[in-house]
């Protein structure tokens, strides 16, 4: 039989509170910028609120609030249409090439010229330093095509840091 | 690989967010509190008069607005007169529908002084209230269902096929956390559904359920075949319809009985034991 205990208002409010700044950081990461994130997260965390009966196990809170959030983000980027340009992300590059250390990857600068998915997986794995295997459960995706598509992405990204050294 | 986490970690933290929880839970609030205003006078009289088992959810009262006579206040039950060749009107707002019966031809109508017969049923997975109304030939439901769909508290709103001409059934899928009470007004004759916030217990639920159809006279003639054994069709997450057959808190329940009605004929192989969320559809 299950026992399915849902989520009390105080309880969700009390596991929101206790991650909030990383929400708030994962939400930003997609605009970059303050109130893009303050509304991104607002709205997700008023739609988990709302469906807060459909989570069925406490401790997979944090899995379920972040994707809310990555959807919510994208959903704003799609409406607000403010993908950052290629343009853009070069500028930056050009700003801050000499800065970087060749051993170390600035994975948060590295974000701007990538796409949302691209974004998301970066921002999973190496900010907020989570394992394969929860990037899975919160992307609904097997862990095998996780690795895959970050390994692949670094690649990528290593190629253009490259044509910006050259 | 050596990660730079410092943009990152450097992202400043606004003031504001300390303060988002409370905003998100007051505009949750805010959405599921506006009926108290609307409700709680007309139920203020009747609560006074008839306290029997109604929930006491409304308290303060200040007037009393002018309506037929008060009948009962009920959760589910019957209630009514036995009649025929009733018209049936319905409106929505936000937090109440409103069910008016008028007799009479189209030329020449009047209200009628007592409803027609009627049982309210509240069934789960997902939660909703069937309203069954007889003796009804003409209605105009096509609006109440478009507005209530659009209520906060009503997931969905359809009528459902029945094989008895005479009466009609409407059945609103409540959102999480609703729940209503059904108001029965004389001289002149109405219902009344209100609508509110109620934290509700969601909980597991097993059935027998039919395989998924669509909503058709097959559907019906098989809901009525399985009346007496409670059987009831049930919207699935695809929008198509099952019967199901009862409703048992364990798997082991449900199977027995499934055992026992394919023992007596009355079901076939078709059928079998499904469960899901008090609150949600059947896949």
């Amino acid at each position: 039989m299950f026992h399915i205990n849902h989520l009390t208002k105080e309880r969700f409010a009390e596991k929101w509170e206790k991650s909030r700044e990383k929400y708030y950081r994962l939400a930003y990461c997609y605009t970059k910028n303050e109130q893009d994130a303050l509304e991104i997260l607002s709205e997700a965390t008023y739609k988990g609120y709302c469906h807060r009966h459909q989570l069925r196990q406490e401790e997979y809170f944090d899995t379920w609030m972040s994707r809310i959030i990555i959807f919510e983000a994208y959903r704003y980027l799609r409406q607000k249409k403010r993908w950052i340009s290629f343009e853009q992300y070069e500028e930056g590059m050009e700003e801050s090439r000499f800065e970087t250390a060749e051993v170390s990857m600035d994975i948060y600068r590295c974000l701007d010229g990538l796409e949302a998915g691209e974004r998301t997986l970066l921002i999973l794995k190496y900010l907020e330093d989570r394992s394969f295997r929860e990037i899975s459960e919160i992307l609904s995706i097997p862990e095998n095509t996780v690795k895959t598509r970050i390994y692949r992405l670094l690649k990528k990204i290593r190629e253009k840091e490259a044509q910006h050294g050259d | 690989m050596e990660i730079d986490k410092k943009g990152y970690e450097e992202i400043e933290i606004p003031q504001e967010l300390s303060e988002m929880m409370a905003q998100v839970r007051s505009r949750e609030r805010l959405r599921h509190a506006r009926r108290k205003k609307v409700t709680g006078a007309v139920l203020a009289a009747a609560v006074l008069v008839l306290a029997g088992n109604t929930p006491p959810v409304y308290a303060a009262l200040s007037e009393v607005p002018v309506l037929g006579n008060l009948v009962q206040i009920f959760h589910i039950g019957t209630g009514g007169t036995a009649t025929d060749g009733m018209n049936m009107t319905a409106a929505a707002e936000e937090d109440v529908i409103k069910i008016n019966f008028a007799l009479g031809s189209s030329e020449k109508t009047e209200q009628a002084v007592h409803a027609p017969a009627y049982q309210a049923e509240k069934r789960t997975a997902p939660d909703r209230l069937v309203l069954t109304v007889h003796g009804v030939r003409g209605f105009d439901l096509e609006e109440l269902l478009l507005e209530a769909a659009d209520s906060p508290y009503i997931r969905d709103a359809y009528r459902e096929i029945i094989l008895d001409d005479s009466a009609v059934r409407v059945v609103l899928e409540l959102e999480p956390d609703t729940d209503f009470e059904i108001l029965e007004y004389e001289q002149p004759a109405s219902l009344e559904i209100h609508l509110f916030s109620e934290e509700q217990e969601s909980r597991d639920v097993w059935f027998i359920r039919s395989q998924a159809m669509e909503m058709t006279e097959e559907l019906a003639l098989t809901v009525e075949q399985l009346s007496m054994y409670e059987g009831a069709a049930a919207q699935t997450e695809d929008g198509k319809f099952v019967v199901q057959v009862g409703e048992f808190e364990t798997q082991e329940e449900a199977e027995q009985r499934l055992e026992e009605l394919k023992n007596q004929g009355v079901l076939d192989d078709t059928y079998l034991v499904d469960h899901c969320l008090s609150t949600e559809r059947l896949q």
